[in-house]
């Protein structure tokens, strides 16, 4: 075996997720044609989960950190984008920048005192940060309450206006591959080596010189926001005729986190697998269902995603695509040493 | 004071509720020097590290290193302190080769985000360094392998790598022969030897009487918190109270056999 001194990732290897990504979110307007033209919805859905799901993976994932409250900062970014625009009359722009500076400051503050916990007690602190601001919007008459904010404006958005649906896919998509690629450069920098070693051992980083808490407090500032980011894609560009707190509960919150474990913790790709196998699995279960002629299966569905949840930890506690990707490095290794 | 204020520990104290872990110590060190602190089990003297390496904060009293108050971990890193743990702490996340680079910083998060060829550069220096380092140490056949699946022995060794790799001035060692076998912890006391030639101060928490006798030229002994001790290995070995310490009671000291087992 020869040795050769150890270097970073190439450019090259880097780069070949990202370009086969850009290849796919270009293409997916082209196969969503004519009679699979619903599938651009489902897409443009996909690509938002993914986006907070990419956050999640960061937080999760690399640095170990639960958090059990992101559908929290995907509703304060989806509120305040809806009601600068819809109440205030604010522009696109200043909408996107309210609504990523609200996340990002509720993070900042809320992070600064619940990142000292850990484990459990984390878990349960972002669990009721979650739930505030789900009550919060539930109750407050700024956002209209339980009514829900019923006819978003068709705004446009860069020239694009709600009914081109894939100019809003390739804009949803665009924005999904830039926090990708963020994604993969941090991961592979030294800083995915300190988020690792911080989810490792907290007490050894930090003798390490390892700035442990602003570590910490980067990461679940930047998580929150890329949720509000995708709290804005969904209320202002993939435009629901109807905006209401249900939306942003602790279901939503359990499901993200269902993704992230679904498509493997420790890999930015398993978080894209795991949001758009979750997300389109919803609906799968639904339209199956309807074929079946079940007007409830929708019942069965938090039962069918627990079974699953339940099913992956037991059988692939790693998540699908560490999984996938340790059975190839076995064959090709296999192959390798003939 | 004395001006060459190396590592200075002032009347340092960690009570954990009613119970004195750390008893009003005080104790300076000089640059480059090699000592041990000994004492029975629950004398304190992992928590007399913590205190040092800035993991605990202390209930009264300073520690201070070149004359600047150890306040955190991360502190202690930046004035040049760095350690190992008595259970080994390396990141099982990470190869053995990135454990080590860990400790090489870079943690930018701006040129983390954006990847230029500057800073890949830079990382390229790392890896190289880490490598160089793991060479010297022999390991270098384990620089991929995932750091919790190499044999116990080889983790020690990796941890005491990582810990060098900060380019420490003072370098605390946990227990670090804990469960090395006779071999691999002869090989560790010349490895610690090396370390001390090229001007490290050394201070090390050890069971391994042996090695300790033979390694260090100053013995501190802490018993129930308390500074029992503090001289040369022949001096210690030759005082009652260390003995009673020990051996239990007012047990007598068994004959000075000084320099017959070097």
């Amino acid at each position: 075996m020869i040795r050769r001194p150890p270097e970073p990732v190439s450019y090259l290897r880097l780069y070949c997720g990202p370009a086969a990504l850009l290849a796919a979110i270009l293409l997916t307007p082209l196969v969503a044609r004519g009679a699979y033209a619903y599938l651009l919805p489902l897409a443009q859905l996909c690509a938002i989960y993914a986006i907070m799901v990419t956050g999640l993976t960061l937080l999760m994932g690399f640095t170990g950190q639960v958090s059990l409250g992101h559908a929290g900062f995907y509703g304060i970014g989806a509120y305040t984008a809806a009601v600068a625009v819809t109440s205030f009359h604010s522009p696109a722009w200043l909408a996107v920048g309210l609504a990523l500076l609200a996340g990002a400051l509720v993070a900042l503050g809320a992070g600064f005192v619940v990142l000292r916990l850990k484990g459990h007690h984390l878990a349960l602190a972002t669990l009721c940060l979650g739930i505030i601001v789900a009550e919060l919007i539930n109750r407050s008459k700024l956002t209209h309450g339980a009514e829900g904010i019923l006819d978003l404006p068709e705004i446009t958005f860069f020239g694009l206006s709600k009914g081109s649906s894939p100019a809003q896919f390739l804009f949803i998509g665009l924005i999904l591959w830039l926090v990708m690629l963020w994604a993969v450069n941090l991961t592979t920098s030294p800083v995915g080596r300190a988020l690792k070693a911080i989810q490792g051992d907290e007490g050894a980083a930090a003798a390490l010189g390892v700035p442990v808490a602003a570590v910490k407090l980067k990461i679940f500032v930047a998580s929150a926001v890329l949720a509000a980011l995708a709290g804005v894609l969904y209320a202002l560009v993939y435009s629901p005729s109807y905006l209401g707190p249900e939306e942003f509960s602790l279901t939503l919150s359990i499901m993200l986190v269902t993704m992230t474990v679904v498509g493997g913790m420790g890999s930015i790709w398993g978080g894209l697998a795991g949001a758009v196998l979750m997300t389109s699995l919803h609906e799968i279960i639904n339209t199956v269902g309807a074929r079946c002629g079940s007007t409830d299966i929708s019942r069965y569905e938090q039962l069918i995603y627990g079974l699953l949840l339940a099913a992956m930890l037991i059988f692939c506690p790693k998540g699908l695509v560490p999984a996938v990707h340790r059975r190839f490095r076995r064959v090709f290794t296999a192959r390798t040493s003939f | 004071m004395a001006p060459p204020e190396f590592l200075q520990v002032q009347n340092l104290s960690r009570h954990f509720g009613g119970h004195k872990a750390v008893d009003q110590v005080s104790l300076s060190l000089a640059r480059g020097s090699l000592a041990a602190v000994i004492g029975p089990n629950g004398a304190g003297k992992t928590t007399l590290f913590n205190l040092i390496a800035g993991a605990l904060a202390p209930t009264s009293g300073a520690v201070l290193f070149g004359g600047r108050l150890v306040r955190s971990p991360e502190g202690a890193c930046k004035l040049g302190i760095a350690r190992t743990f008595q259970n080994v702490r390396l990141f099982h996340e990470l190869s053995v080769l990135e454990n080590v680079a860990a400790a090489l910083g870079g943690f930018s998060f701006w040129q983390g985000s954006l990847r230029l060829p500057r800073s890949v550069e830079a990382d390229r220096l790392r890896l190289r360094k880490a490598h160089y380092l793991l060479e010297d140490a022999g390991l270098e056949d384990l620089a991929g392998r995932p750091a919790g699946e190499i044999p116990f022995g080889q983790q020690r060794l990796a941890e005491l790598v990582r810990a060098l790799a900060l380019e420490p001035k003072l370098l605390l060692l946990d227990e670090p022969a804990a469960g090395l076998n006779p071999t691999e912890t002869a090989r560790l006391g010349e490895f610690i030897r090396s370390i001390h030639r090229r001007g490290i101060a050394i201070l090390l928490v050890e069971h391994d009487m042996n090695l300790v006798m033979g390694l260090v030229e100053r013995v501190i002994v802490l018993h129930q918190g308390r500074q029992l001790a503090d001289g040369t290995p022949a001096q210690v070995r030759s005082t009652p109270a260390v003995c009673a310490a020990y051996l239990g009671g007012a047990a007598p000291c068994p004959p000075s056999k000084e320099g017959s087992d070097a």
